[in-house]
């Protein structure tokens, strides 16, 4: 079998919520160039696709339908199974943590398993997106109603492993906090598992 | 888009042809002069929108790919979990 990570995905997406966009920040206007033609990865997933699938094969349970992001199980019914069945062979569960009843569910799912393997993204956004800023606020304190303690955001962008207690761990910082060739902790969880990543001191970078 | 394009070529040759029957025959000129500005354009976004065009259909293709691998891999998963169900975990007995 081949390795695999799984992303999960919330059901009501929308791909233009700026909660899932991705800020390219100071190469923005070269980048608008590019994308008259669609090239560099604006949203979450594109930018996970381009980072994970060298290494892994990213995939995606529920939402609707859009190109150029992982592989997608659309089985609106039996979600839950398909999760549950996936969850523990994933090397990697990514997660945007915006609040619906689901996700939630998601996570505290994988925390009572003890699964160590979450990260938790957030996305890189411009620093004056207060909409993003707004969202993760309401998003934190429901998720702190549920005993699952968000960081505050950052508008350069940042990854987390999410414990089993409900408390973050800082992966990494900047616009390649999903790379794992950039960083190293992120390359061990891929290649030596949880317990060898979590070792490491996290690092920040652009 | 190209029933845009179609129609704003009727509608310039319409109106050249109008301007030279009533003798307007500089603004006619001017009309002509402008021709192969304007289909110069027209092939540029012909062009650009073909090439969008197959940008998107080969994303399909590799999203359609994606999510066949998707589905094996869940697939696969839930033989092993149903082999592993009646064999009992491996190593146990022995």
């Amino acid at each position: 079998m081949s390795k695999f990570c799984l992303y999960l995905r919330p059901f009501e997406f929308d791909n233009t919520t700026s909660y899932y966009r991705w800020s390219l920040g100071s190469l923005l206007p070269f980048f608008t160039v590019r994308s008259f033609v669609d090239i560099h990865p604006n949203t979450f997933e594109e930018a996970m696709l381009e980072s994970l699938s060298p290494k892994t094969t990213p995939i995606s349970i529920g939402g609707s339908f859009s190109s150029g992001g992982p592989g997608i199980l659309n089985s609106d019914t039996d979600w839950q199974q398909d999760f549950l069945d996936l969850a523990p062979e994933a090397i990697a569960i990514f997660c945007v943590p915006y609040f619906s009843f689901w996700t939630a569910w998601e996570l505290k799912m994988l925390m009572r398993e003890k699964n160590q393997r979450v990260v938790l993204i957030n996305p890189p956004v411009s620093a004056d997106n207060s909409e993003m800023r707004k969202n993760w606020e309401i998003s934190q304190r429901d998720f702190e109603e549920e005993g699952i303690f968000i960081p505050d955001t950052t508008h350069y962008g940042a990854s987390y492993f999410l414990d089993p207690s409900g408390r973050c761990k800082l992966i990494a910082t900047g616009h390649g906090c999903l790379n794992p060739s950039k960083f190293q902790k992120l390359k061990f969880l891929f290649e030596r598992g949880y317990d060898e990543a979590s070792r490491m001191r996290p690092r920040s970078g652009a | 888009m190209p029933w845009l394009y179609g129609t704003l070529s009727i509608l310039f040759f319409y109106a050249a042809t109008l301007l030279n029957k009533i003798g307007r025959y500089d603004e006619v000129k001017i009309l002509f002069f402008s021709v192969p500005g304007f289909f110069c354009m027209l092939i540029a976004i012909l062009m650009l929108n073909l090439c969008k065009s197959s940008i998107h259909n080969n994303r399909m293709r590799e999203q359609n790919k994606r999510d066949d691998e998707a589905s094996e891999i869940l697939e696969s998963v839930r033989k092993e979990k149903h082999l592993t169900k009646c064999r009992g975990p491996v190593g146990k007995d022995e």
